[in-house]
């Protein structure tokens, strides 16, 4: 397949490989982490890390907004969707997010009318459809999403559509990037920056990591060549001394992102003091909410919200591996009480969480004969 | 435009069948415009001219999948045959070149 066979090609991953074992020291152990969770599905998906060498370590990072979202919105979520007469309207994997009381999918089950749409703007479309009825969409994802967000609420409101509200996660990918590296807990040597986020921010937001931090960035697109040429970008970032932010996915990725995307997210968001991230803690100016322009539209001040802290279940451990202190494999209940099907933690719920990753590719069986 | 020719049951199937989450995977679909619409709509295909979408689904255009609608605000203006790079109904940037090549990586 021309443009996908050349990022999948074995002799150029080998090649690749050999560089990158020629650069390394030795007797260092390196640890990578990759931000986004399409990463770590490709990592997994391709068996990446099997071309590195075994003294350079990926580790997963919080890229998966799904795996990151506490108990506490997802009932919320489920509370706003309980309402008499709400369309509740949320992307595929979220319906199967577990809360401290059941899912979205055992509310649609219930009896609550939840609907799977791929775009806000279908959301939009079934509020258009249904003018007797709320229609609400749980908004979710990093920068990369959050435009699509905002201009379908810019289009409600320029069509004066009043029976659609967005209950708005939004959240954005440098400040828990800036939390893991004031954590005492990780030892990074440095970042695969996320492709597509970074097409919408650009590269700019990530060059506080070698600034502030003295840590290399390799902005990656997603197939496995992608990944193995941005690992080698940042390692030898660090054998020549160098400390700065790269982008490898430059066929995609403009420096300075996407001005109007930027725009219309900074006219429809602003940011929340503090929002809660599962495994991380509260993180200062981490979430967006609606700005007080769009407030006719956010479901948070139209419907009761309980809007209760809720803790993790006390055998999940998916706050460890969001932070990379421990690999999906070392959980108790990895692969046991919690998998794919039954999912306890957000880890083993998308795809792209860490511990679906390893799950379904077959990683853990390896990690347990390497142990 | 008002109705789509791909149904919310198309729509939504494409978060579980596929093994990635749209949100999660930070996905970027390649797309190519087949027909402008009204309001910054345009019904799209997958796959650039190379055929893949850069994402792994291989083929894409050849399974017979039907255009989506498309939000092009943000790339705006667009004429058919422009490729796009989409996530979650919404255009993000064009593809220069016209696909998502790029040198060979090593």
């Amino acid at each position: 397949m021309k443009f996908v066979d050349e990022y999948r090609n074995a002799d150029l991953g080998r090649a690749l490989s050999a560089q990158i074992r020629a650069i390394v020291e030795p007797g260092r152990q390196y640890k990578v982490m990759e931000v986004c969770g399409g990463h770590t599905h490709t990592i997994y998906k391709y068996g990446v890390d099997d071309l590195l060498p075994e003294n350079v370590e990926l580790v997963h990072g919080p890229g998966c907004p799904v795996c990151v979202i506490p108990m506490g919105r997802v009932d919320d979520g489920i509370a706003v969707a309980k309402v008499p007469g709400v369309i509740f309207t949320c992307f595929g994997d979220m319906m199967r997010v577990p809360g401290s009381m059941g899912t979205l999918l055992e509310a649609k089950a219930a009896g609550a009318d939840v609907r799977m749409v791929y775009s806000p703007l279908d959301a939009l479309r079934i509020a258009k459809q249904n003018p007797d009825r709320d229609i609400v969409f749980f908004a979710i994802g990093f920068e990369t999403t959050a435009p699509s967000t905002a201009l379908t609420l810019m289009r409600a409101k320029a069509e004066g559509v009043g029976n659609f509200f967005c209950f708005c996660n939004h959240v954005t990918i440098v400040p828990p990037l800036r939390a893991l590296l004031e954590s005492p807990d990780l030892r990074l040597d440095g970042f695969i920056g996320p492709g597509h986020v970074s097409t919408v921010v650009g590269a700019l937001p990530f060059e506080f990591i070698p600034k502030d931090y003295g840590k290399p960035v390799a902005i990656s697109g997603f197939e496995p060549l992608d990944l193995l040429q941005s690992v080698y970008m940042m390692l030898l970032q660090l054998a020549e001394g160098r400390c700065e932010v790269e982008n490898q996915y430059a066929r995609v990725v403009p420096y300075g992102g996407n001005e109007r995307a930027l725009q219309v997210m900074s006219e429809v968001f602003e940011l929340r003091p503090h929002f809660e991230w599962r495994g991380l803690g509260f993180i200062t100016h981490s979430g967006l909410k609606l700005a007080r322009a769009y407030a006719a539209f956010d479901a948070e001040l139209r419907y009761e919200v309980p809007g209760i802290r809720v803790a993790d279940p006390k055998a999940c451990q998916c706050g460890e591996v969001l932070k990379g202190v421990i690999k999906p494999w070392e959980c108790k209940v990895f692969g046991t009480a919690c998998t794919p099907e039954t999912p306890i933690g957000t880890c083993m719920v998308s795809s792209e969480g860490a511990c679906a990753a390893y799950y379904n590719y077959g990683r853990f069986a390896r990690e347990r004969v390497v142990a | 435009m008002n109705d789509p020719p791909r149904g919310l049951a198309g729509s939504s199937s494409r978060c579980l069948d596929e093994g990635h989450c749209i949100t999660c995977s930070d996905e970027g679909v390649a797309m190519r415009v087949v027909e402008v619409g009204d309001h910054g709509l345009a019904l799209c295909v997958v796959g650039g001219k190379g055929g893949g979408d850069g994402f792994g689904r291989e083929n894409a255009r050849d399974e017979g999948e039907l255009p989506v609608e498309v939000l092009t605000d943000l790339v705006a203006p667009v004429a058919p045959g422009d490729e796009l790079l989409v996530h979650a109904g919404v255009a993000l940037l064009r593809l220069s070149g016209g696909s998502v090549r790029t040198e060979a990586a090593a």
